[in-house]
């Protein structure tokens, strides 16, 4: 186990909690997603990357995870993930941005969950 | 929010592709996303599954990879303006129903062949039965903008 990376995904987790909240409440006030989602979501991503760089250099390094395909496939989709939202919610100026942002911090989340469950197996 | 427009005919809004799409505004838009992320999911799953195993389970395998297509192509048409794109994705969501529940019943069934678990095995129940309730509400949806797609084409 390494520590570092817990610390990391830990961070990760409250981030897109925090976005799901941000998300949640904009859709429930009415309003559309600002300033401060878009920072939000900024910050989430790069903690994200943080997390896909440190794992990548553990790769390399020569720790093996299980299903290291499917591992190395978490890695890249998750980086995609908010960037995407954030450009596919551009044109939608509703409350249902926040609906999107949520749902996207939620797969995040759960990507960076299956990705420690592939690290624990391992065993590394 | 589109009903604060001024009541002057701004009548040409026109654009191309997923601007002007009466089935991804809104809830629309919502939908579309979770639809986005269970093509991603599924076709890349299905990717790494026949890549590195395909001879362990090619029926459960190939059904990922075929799951991962109906969602993707729904995506694409939700995502997209006018009646024929709606009636692509309303036979993408009707073809995706279906696969739930068959693949979810011959799962349970005959769990020997599903032992290498799809998207749609157990009825979603790996990815927290998003997958069976995703193809009704998309119906729905689908369904409530009919008229307001045919007005597009």
């Amino acid at each position: 186990m390494c520590a570092v990376q817990s610390g990391l995904l830990l961070a990760v987790y409250f981030a897109c909690l925090l976005l799901v909240v941000i998300g949640v409440v904009a859709y429930l006030r009415n309003r559309t997603t600002g300033l401060v989602a878009l920072a939000a979501t900024a910050a989430t991503e790069l903690l994200v990357l943080a997390q896909v760089v440190w794992a990548a250099v553990k790769l390399v390094q020569g720790t093996r995870p299980a299903e290291q395909a499917t591992f190395i496939g978490y890695l890249a989709g998750i980086l995609f993930v908010l960037p995407v939202a954030v450009f596919w919610s551009l044109a939608e100026r509703s409350r249902w941005n926040g609906v999107v942002l949520a749902v996207a911090s939620l797969t995040v989340a759960v990507m960076a969950a299956r990705l420690q469950m592939m690290w624990r197996t391992a065993g590394g | 929010m589109a009903e604060d427009r001024p009541g002057q005919a701004s009548g040409t809004g026109t654009a191309s592709g997923a601007a002007g799409s009466v089935t991804a505004s809104g809830p629309g838009r919502a939908l579309i996303t979770v639809y986005g992320i269970f093509a991603l999911a599924a076709t890349s799953r299905a990717g790494v599954q026949l890549a590195t195993r395909y001879h362990q389970a090619p029926l459960a395998y190939l059904l990922s990879a075929f799951s991962g297509v109906v969602y993707l192509v729904a995506t694409v048409a939700l995502a997209r303006r006018g009646p024929g794109w709606h009636r692509v994705a309303t036979v993408a969501c009707t073809v995706e129903l279906a696969g739930v529940l068959l693949v979810g019943m011959l799962s349970l069934v005959r769990p020997g062949d599903f032992a290498h678990p799809t998207v749609w095995s157990g009825f979603g129940s790996g990815y927290g039965f998003v997958p069976l309730v995703l193809p009704v509400i998309g119906l729905w949806w689908l369904r409530r903008t009919a008229a307001a797609a045919r007005a597009e084409g």
